[in-house]
């Protein structure tokens, strides 16, 4: 169970980050998982965060998420 | 009833049940005894060289009381004169001219010596010949067998040399003992085969007698490694057999041989690409008659199917075989325990606390008594769980499809743009 919740907290971290349209500038795959690069740009300044995912469904949800958009970009 | 003659690279076979080269097909009192039982073809036990065996020479793995679940055996090609041998060929021929009977061969690594024997066996009319690049024991430390079917450049150069002289469809016998099966098979290929088989005998050692040490089987007190075959090996040699099949470069038909007992068996390696298959351990397990069964069951199934010839199921489940890297990511099956057949056993939940993602609760009921539950956000679909579990249906696995369809691979690119 404990993994699940991880992987529900991510969710929402991603679903956020979709649903803003924050620009990924990197995604670094390693030993210890995905790191996402993002820029959030609000009231005149931008900043880069750094978001570690940890499980494998949160690393496939990320993915998908940026598949289906890529795909609606292209229809 | 549909039709189960096969054209296999030219040789024509009333049925795809051939027996394999071994100790079944090593006299003609035997090959007219399995062609009067139904064998639609037989491969000759291996010709070559003079050889001498050992006493003993069979060994097999008993698992949980299933006898013969792995066969292992020490015994080379025929003792027999060639002569006899040939003699007896011609006599079968003549006697069952539409059964296929093909000659296994295994000669030194020399020009002379292949085309010799070519000759030879093809004056007294056998449909084919199968280059014995495979048996793993005694004559690969000659230099033959196996020792040949392991280098590529070996198995090229002896395929090319018969076929200068061959006048049947030529099919090269592969061994499993190698890392990548299509290597060989490629050179088989580059050598003009018409044909490969697939597989040959596993190096093994049987086991060990705890009370003298001794080796299995044993030689007075010795023993040496033999080949592995029989119902154990089977999914070994289905993956080669898939593996060739899916090679664009193998373009050669296959027979299939590896732990095939029934007609379920040979279905399966024709729906991987085997145009035919060959048996020797079930038959020596059962005898000949077992073709009976499988000759019925395999109409049976063609019927139920709708297809009336069996070359339609050849290689139907080939494109069905991929690289894991283009499976999809996305589809997802869940365990679902069924409570009016589960048993309360506890082997699936001993399973997944174990062996996987510790996702099957145990609940004790009011009344004292347990029920198993998947947690199913937990569940990875490993399908642990309804492998152990003793019951039928009472673990089925749900599928579920993702939004979309994602592989690793489609992923990898995705990933590359960022």
């Amino acid at each position: 169970m404990q993994e699940y919740e991880i992987f529900l907290k991510e969710k929402e971290q991603i679903d956020r980050l979709i649903e803003k349209d924050y620009p990924v500038i990197s995604i670094e795959e390693n030993l210890n998982g995905a790191f996402v690069s993002y820029r959030i740009a609000e009231n005149g300044s931008s900043e880069t965060r750094i978001f570690h995912i940890l499980t494998a469904n949160g690393r496939k949800y990320l993915t998908n998420k940026l598949l289906m958009k890529n795909q609606r970009v292209i229809e | 009833m549909a039709d189960l003659s096969i054209d296999f690279a030219g040789i024509k076979s009333i049925n795809p049940f051939w027996l394999a080269s071994g100790p079944p097909t090593n006299t003609g009192y035997q090959v007219q005894r399995a062609f009067e039982a139904g064998w639609g073809g037989a491969v000759w036990k291996t010709l070559g060289d003079p050889i001498i065996n050992v006493s003993s020479r069979f060994a097999s793995l008993q698992y949980k009381g299933q006898r013969v679940a792995g066969f292992n055996n020490i015994e080379l090609i025929s003792d027999r004169p060639l002569d006899v041998n040939l003699k007896e060929i011609y006599e079968t021929k003549k006697k069952y001219p539409k059964h296929a009977i093909i000659a296994s061969l295994m000669v030194e690594p020399k020009q002379e010596k292949w085309h010799e024997i070519v000759k030879k066996v093809e004056a007294v009319g056998v449909d084919g010949l199968e280059l014995n690049f495979g048996c793993p024991h005694g004559m690969a430390e000659r230099g033959m067998g196996a020792a040949s079917g392991q280098v590529p450049s070996l198995v090229e150069k002896q395929t090319y040399w018969t076929k200068e002289v061959a006048e049947t469809p030529v099919i090269v016998k592969l061994t499993p003992n190698i890392t990548d099966i299509t290597a060989t098979a490629y050179a088989a290929a580059q050598g003009g085969a018409d044909a490969i088989s697939m597989i040959n005998t596993i190096n093994s050692l049987m086991g060990i007698d705890l009370d003298t040490w001794n080796t299995i089987p044993n030689i007075d007190g010795l023993g040496t490694h033999g080949g592995y075959c029989g119902p154990a090996v089977k999914p070994i040699a289905l993956n080669m057999v898939g593996e060739c099949a899916l090679d664009p470069e193998i373009h050669i038909p296959i027979s299939g041989i590896g732990g095939i007992e029934d007609w379920r068996d040979a279905a399966e390696f024709m729906l991987m690409g085997a145009t035919g298959v060959q048996v020797c351990t079930a038959a020596m397990h059962h005898g000949f008659r077992i073709v009976e069964d499988m000759i019925d069951g395999l109409n049976n199934y063609l019927d139920e199917k709708g297809l009336s010839s069996i070359m339609e199921l050849v290689g139907k489940s080939v494109p069905k075989y991929k690289k894991w890297g283009d499976l999809d990511l996305n589809y997802q099956v869940t365990a679902h325990i069924n409570p009016d057949k589960c048993i309360n056993c506890n082997k699936c939940y001993i399973a997944c606390e174990d062996a996987a993602h510790q996702c099957i609760e145990r609940i004790t009921k009011k009344d004292g008594t347990t029920l198993l539950k998947v947690q199913e956000e937990d569940c990875v679909g490993c399908n642990l769980c309804s492998i152990v579990c003793p019951v039928d249906g009472a673990i089925d696995m749900h599928e579920s499809k993702g939004e979309n369809h994602m592989t690793w691979n489609e992923r990898q690119e995705l990933l590359k743009t960022f």
